[in-house]
């Protein structure tokens, strides 16, 4: 039958030609409506099936055929209407979308990458170090010798007495890292240390130092100065203002204490900053020449810089954690 | 230390702006505190360091003040001591740990209340005066650092005092009441009659103190061993002013001033009528300290702080100290005031010179020098990189303590407890062992998650766990045959309400975790030993040849249901990161796709029992070179017979392969299946 195939062909034409959905209901009207060219087809059936020479129920078929691939077509433009006009099938642009479920890491993960990173491009690599140590590792090596009045002030954890301990700071590391490795080195040591203190909101018997050590024939305080600055301009922001002191540490001559500028008062003195202007972010210094020696490095030619920051307050401060336990309690996910 | 600043400006002039004051002290080592009002004075607390005992009294203090500033710089009069000895009373000093002891007998002195301005400024500093004599002391010290004590001559019992280390379990009344019970290692006061009347620097005894009605004193001044002091300080918790200051370095040279100062005050504000009187002294000094002479490059200078401070200019920053300098050749030989027990080497006079040079002209210059070659760390390459493959898959990353409850060791019936270290001094009573393995903290971690209302957890954890080294192999650094071992675990818990955490999505996790490490060739075999399973229930050990990699498991109900009241099953794996580090790694395999299509036959296959289906799906795995992938369609079990269905796809990278050369294959396949495991092939169609 001819019929239907010329308004199949000419209902594409059409449909092609169509810019926008009220023409589209025009050209549905032409073909599908009440009085289009279809339903004028199907009143006509009797006329066609003679003048094809067909069983009436043939054209019937034909006919159907034809209804559903107009139908089929309109929708299709329709669709692509809908979609190309921006306003879509049925969907509610303002409701939530589904996530895939990923994990989320530690707030350490997240501050000791960013702290890595940047001492990394400064050619420093990550090392790390055994927790149980030794009272040599811990405190001769680290130019605590018996006696020494800061041994007080680390209370420590005690495997075996008198000499095998939990590291009560990394800066067992730092010998560890003489001892076993080529000079010069440049590392940082992001590491727990443990002392003996009942937890409570703001200390507990387990925290993170982040420590590092540079060892090499030319190290001097300009560095150290040069390369914690750059840090706290990265970490804290380009406008960061970084200041040394001079503060006494056994592990370190001269030693010194390395202070940013308060961002709340901007150095005037506020309640953050206990009226200070200034808040201490690490101890630092000069790699003492008795620790030197200790771990088979002559003094007198070569020089290094080291520094520790408490590391758990920083993350705090940063992630807006209050209290210390929930970075060790599973409390934080 | 507290620097109430009309007492400070007896000695020096401070600057006008008190900020610049505060300032620099701050930069040459004594940080600011705080500032404190009182109702009399501004109170500076400057943060002190522990190797500067001199810095414990506001003379100190004032002479690093005066190293900067410059200007006047007064030190208090003092009375000239007679040297001969005091008549009818001695002094026995019969512990090492006394280096000196320097006394003076003052007669009739009369007790009051001590001057008006004396007081104010004792409550200036925080101290509550008391009476003349008593406030002398502790005004002296303050003032020089040195702490002094005055016996009622009368009320020490019998004519002799006695320094001597103290008596296992012999007991003292202290000052406040409290009986302490002392050992070998505390150093007292005793009488005559051989009984304590006070440990020697920290606190004296009610008894033999000063009362209103005291005429004649013995007032004296030490140095001890500041260890012992500390020890016994610390012991007891009694943390007076003068025991504090005992616990430094204190020079014994520093009773040189003390001594007479206090001697002085007390001619002036305690005297009887007629006036007191000083019947002698007696000074124990045995061993004086040898001073050190220091060889100085001063060159030092700027080789260890990057600047360049002119010779002359080191010179008077030393001298300005209170060091003798003389120059020799280019060098300088520096003698340190004796009171400065914290210069005993070059390095510590460059920190001299900077410090007074001024910390804020050293420059800051970026790191110049030769990078080193970076160390490599493996595992903590591998740590970083499974933290962020782990959070991709969706667990969360925690991290817990490694000290745990060894009740709770006990109630999980752990088989490590022979090996399992304990802490001597348990920070708190749960807190008692360092962990074997993470998942006691683990499992808590669950039961607080399921306990406020969650349905479902994922997490992991990397870190250590330690235990005793039986074998006496060691893990570096550690020497061989040190007897602990630490290892390098991650550890991943999951479990859910509706069952979405099952065995065989943690596995998928695990197999994920390992693929997007590179690490290939991973077999699964079941672990039936019950002590290498714990605390699997059901447990499959991941192999890479004969590397164990990991562990993977339910978590006994026995455990997770019993112990930590865990309302659904628990599964959980434990990868070694230690090993994970001795395996072999090989980078992604990125194969195009083959432009021929591929012929897709399946294949039922019935196993006997105690056959593993991993072990059949390898074997066809490696079939033939133009397999290309099998898997796993389905698993299901009849009358006791599991069959599972396997689908390969075939297909060759070089030509159209037709369906009769596939099913040839296949028929290889299933052939070998047959043979090597028995299984019966029970159907082999397209699927």
């Amino acid at each position: 039958m001819i019929v239907p195939e010329t308004i199949l062909t000419a209902a594409r034409q059409d449909l092609a030609a169509v810019k926008g959905i009220s023409q589209l209901e025009e050209i549905e009207t032409k073909y599908l409506g009440r009085n289009g060219k279809v339903n004028s087809l199907f009143k006509n059936m009797k006329k066609l099936a003679e003048e094809a020479s067909k069983d009436v129920k043939e054209i019937g078929k034909e006919l159907n055929r034809l209804k559903q691939e107009l139908e089929r077509l309109i929708t299709e433009k329709k669709e692509l209407l809908l979609a190309d006009g921006g306003t879509g099938p049925d969907i509610d642009l303002t409701l939530p979308g589904i996530r895939p479920r990923i994990g989320k890491l530690h707030p350490h993960t997240l501050v000791r990458r960013q702290m890595n990173d940047i001492f990394k491009g400064m050619g420093f690599s990550v090392y790390e170090g055994p927790h149980i140590e030794t009272d040599e590792y811990v405190f001769e090596r680290a130019n605590l010798p018996k006696n020494h009045p800061a041994r007080s002030l680390q209370d420590t954890i005690i495997i075996e007495n008198p000499d095998i301990l939990l590291r009560s700071h990394t800066s067992s590391v730092q010998s560890r890292a003489m001892e076993n490795l080529e000079l010069p080195i440049r590392l940082v040591v992001p590491g727990f240390a443990f002392r003996y203190e009942t937890p409570n909101q703001t200390n507990h018997f387990i925290f993170l130092q982040y420590e590092g050590i540079a060892v090499a024939e030319d190290l001097t305080m300009a560095d150290l100065h040069g390369a914690l600055e750059t840090f706290c301009k990265m970490f804290f922001g380009r406008d960061t203002k970084v200041r040394i002191r001079c503060k006494y540490y056994p592990q370190v001559e001269p030693g010194c204490g390395l202070d940013i500028q308060c961002k709340f008062c901007g150095g005037k003195g506020c309640a953050v900053c206990k009226r200070r202007g200034w808040v201490e972010i690490a101890g630092a210094g000069m790699v003492h020449a008795n620790m030197l020696r200790m771990n088979g490095i002559d003094p007198s030619r070569y020089s290094g810089f080291a520094w520790g920051m408490g590391f758990d307050r920083i993350v705090m401060q940063k992630l807006n954690i209050d209290d210390i336990r929930k970075l060790y309690n599973g409390a934080l996910i | 230390m507290k620097l109430p600043l009309k007492w400070v400006s007896d000695y020096i002039d401070l600057p006008k702006d008190l900020r610049v004051f505060t300032d620099k002290m701050t930069m040459i080592g004594h940080m600011l505190d705080k500032t404190i009002e009182t109702d009399t004075d501004t109170v500076i607390d400057l943060e002190l360091r522990g190797n500067r005992a001199d810095c414990y009294g506001i003379l100190g203090l004032c002479r690093e003040a005066h190293a900067v500033f410059g200007g006047r710089f007064d030190i208090p009069n003092r009375v000239a001591l007679p040297e001969e000895p005091y008549d009818g009373f001695s002094i026995h000093v019969k512990s090492p740990d006394v280096y000196r002891f320097y006394s003076v007998v003052i007669r009739n002195v009369k007790v009051a209340p001590s001057p008006q301005w004396m007081q104010t400024r004792l409550r200036d500093y925080g101290m509550e005066p008391i009476n003349n004599i008593v406030d002398i002391t502790n005004y002296v010290m303050i003032e020089s650092g040195m702490p002094l004590h005055a016996f009622d001559l009368h009320r020490i019992g019998g004519d002799r005092l006695e320094l001597r280390n103290a008596r296992d379990g012999e007991t003292f009344v202290s000052f406040d009441g409290g009986t302490l019970t002392l050992q070998s290692e505390d150093v007292v006061f005793a009488n005559s009659e051989d009984k304590v009347l006070g440990l020697v620097g920290i606190v004296g005894g009610k008894e033999s103190g000063i009362r209103d009605d005291t005429t004649d004193i013995l007032l004296e001044c030490a140095a001890y061993n500041q260890a012992t002091i500390r020890k016994t300080l610390y012991r007891y918790s009694i943390l007076t002013e003068a025991g504090l200051r005992h616990t430094h370095d204190l020079d014994a040279s520093l009773c040189d001033f003390a001594l007479p100062r206090a001697a002085e005050l007390i001619l002036t504000h305690a005297a009887g009528e007629g006036g007191a009187e000083l019947s002698g002294t007696r000074d124990y000094h045995p061993k004086p300290r040898k001073l050190p002479e220091i060889d100085f490059d001063p060159h030092e200078v700027t080789r260890l702080g990057g600047v360049s401070v002119p010779v002359a200019e080191q010179a008077d920053i030393l001298r300005r100290l209170d060091c003798v300098v003389k120059p020799s050749g280019d060098r300088l030989v520096v003698a340190p005031p004796p009171f400065r027990t914290d210069i005993t080497a070059s390095e510590d006079l460059v920190e001299e010179v900077l410090r007074i040079w001024g910390y804020e002209k050293i420059p800051s210059r970026a790191l110049s020098s030769a990078i080193p070659l970076p160390v490599e760390q493996k595992e903590l390459e591998l740590e970083e990189r499974s933290r962020d493959i782990l959070v991709a898959l969706g667990l969360d990353e925690i991290i817990t303590v490694p000290l745990i409850d060894g009740a709770v060791i006990d109630a999980m019936k752990d088989p490590l407890k022979p090996v399992t270290i304990p802490v001597l001094n348990p920070p708190t009573a749960n807190h008692t062992h360092l962990r074997t393995s993470m998942f006691a903290e683990h499992l808590e971690v669950a039961h607080k998650i399921f306990g406020r209302g969650d349905t479902t957890m994922a997490f992991y954890e990397v870190g250590k766990t330690y235990r005793k080294n039986e074998d006496a192999v060691h893990q570096p650094p550690h020497k061989p045959g040190f007897p602990y071992i630490e290892h390098r675990e991650l550890t991943a818990l999951v479990s859910s309400r509706d069952a979405y955490w099952d065995y065989y999505r943690l596995k998928g996790v695990l197999e994920t975790y390992f693929s997007e490490l590179g690490v290939r060739g991973i077999t699964f075999t079941k672990e039936d030993d019950r002590t290498l399973s714990y605390p699997f229930s059901l447990c499959a050990r991941a192999m890479q040849g004969g590397l164990c990699l990991a562990r993977i498991g339910l978590v006994s109900p026995m455990i997770s249901k019993s112990v930590f009241s865990l309302p659904y099953y628990v599964y959980g794996f434990v990868v070694s990161i230690d090993n994970l580090a001795k395996a072999t790694f090989t980078l992604p395999d990125y194969m195009p796709y083959s432009a021929f299509p591929a012929v897709i036959l399946d294949m039922s296959v019935q196993i006997p029992a105690g056959v593993q289906a991993g072990d059949v799906l390898a074997t066809a795995q490696t079939g033939s070179e133009l397999i290309r992938e099998v898997t796993i369609e389905d698993v299901f079990a009849r009358d006791g017979i599991r069959s599972i269905l396997l689908r390969i796809v075939y297909q060759s990278k070089e030509r159209n392969l037709t369906v009769e050369e596939a099913r040839e294959i296949h028929n290889t396949v299933a052939a070998t299946l047959e043979k090597t495991y028995g299984a019966t092939i029970v159907g082999r169609n397209a699927p």
